[in-house]
């Protein structure tokens, strides 16, 4: 009598695996999107562009740098953007991965971002620290809405938020939770 | 306080802007300046810098209010304008429009108020226009 008890059991648990197996949801068909290949990468890449009267403009460098077929957009390590200006001291911008779009007009600088200007004359130094910076180059305009820290020689100012045009004349604008520190002497 | 002025002047507000070129801080909404005992309520406040440090904030309000703990034993000074200039390298506060200033129960009350932020004096009157009407109510000293 047993193994008859042991070959309906059998027979049940295949049964229930067969109407597990067709009824188990179709696995979810991964489109295939066009592959976002590189074509090119370069090491230590370096590009300068000039004004019309032939002044360097800004200089975009990265330790490795590729570029993308699919939507001709460029991938950058630790990008180092300088922002040159005739009567100025020039600007200096690094983070830790960027991105440039394919038309070059749209800069996004990802993770940590630093910008940099050095002293001059009665120009006070500037460094702004904050992260994932939108740079739209056509209009010298830099934008995030992470905290941003900047300082101005003595002086210190924090917040949320940061609108910069970064080309002559210089505004810079912070949108939230605003605390300033000014030295006196 | 005397030693007021060695401190640095801390913000809070709103928002922030900066006009690189003009050395121009300005900072609006809510804002509370503080520099030691002193404390400055507004709703615009303009910084100008020179050579990197502050020289004077201009704050703007519906009112302006201020207050300040001088030295010794003497209570809070108080005092209320539309407009405060604060000289910062010259130690003066001048409470323009509106300006009323409560010192040791006494009330200051004209259009123009200059007060000595270190030794703190009070000159009410506006020395330009000649007599600007001014209105001082000294509390008798108690017995």
């Amino acid at each position: 009598m047993k193994p008859l008890k042991i070959l309906a059991l059998a027979l049940f648990a295949a049964g229930t695996w067969w109407i597990a197996f067709t009824q188990e949801p179709e696995a979810p068909v991964q489109t295939a999107k066009p592959g976002h290949k590189i074509d090119y990468f370069l090491k230590h890449f370096e590009a300068l562009s000039m004004t019309l009267s032939g002044e360097p403009k800004q200089r975009i460098k990265a330790e490795y740098m590729q570029h993308f077929v699919d939507d001709d957009s460029t991938e950058l390590t630790r990008p180092i953007m300088t922002m040159y200006s005739s009567d100025k001291p020039d600007l200096h911008i690094n983070s830790e991965t960027g991105y440039l779009s394919s038309d070059g007009e749209l800069v996004l600088l990802n993770g940590a971002v630093n910008i940099r200007r050095e002293a001059l004359k009665n120009i006070a130094p500037l460094e702004i620290d904050t992260h994932n910076l939108r740079i739209q180059l056509p209009n010298d305009f830099a934008e995030t809405d992470e905290f941003v820290k900047i300082k101005s020689g003595t002086n210190a100012i924090e917040g949320m938020g940061l609108r910069a045009h970064f080309r002559e004349p210089i505004n810079i604008k912070i949108l939230e939770q605003v605390r300033g520190r000014h030295e006196i002497n | 306080l005397s030693t007021d002025k060695q401190k640095p002047v801390e913000v809070e507000a709103d928002n922030f802007n900066l006009d690189d070129a003009k050395k121009i801080t300005v900072y609006s909404g809510n804002v509370i300046i503080t520099q030691g005992s002193m404390e400055i309520i507004a709703d615009k406040v303009t910084i100008h810098g020179v050579r990197g440090t502050t020289d004077k904030v201009i704050a703007i309000g519906n009112p302006v209010k201020f207050k300040q703990q001088p030295d010794g034993n003497q209570g809070l000074i108080r005092g209320e304008a539309n407009r405060f200039n604060y000289l910062v390298t010259k130690d003066t506060l001048v409470l323009l429009d509106d300006a009323t200033l409560w010192q040791n129960g006494n009330t200051f009350a004209s259009d123009r108020i200059e007060y000595d932020s270190k030794r703190s004096i009070v000159k009410a009157g506006d020395k330009k226009a000649g007599s600007k009407r001014v209105k001082v109510t000294l509390e008798p000293a108690k017995k």
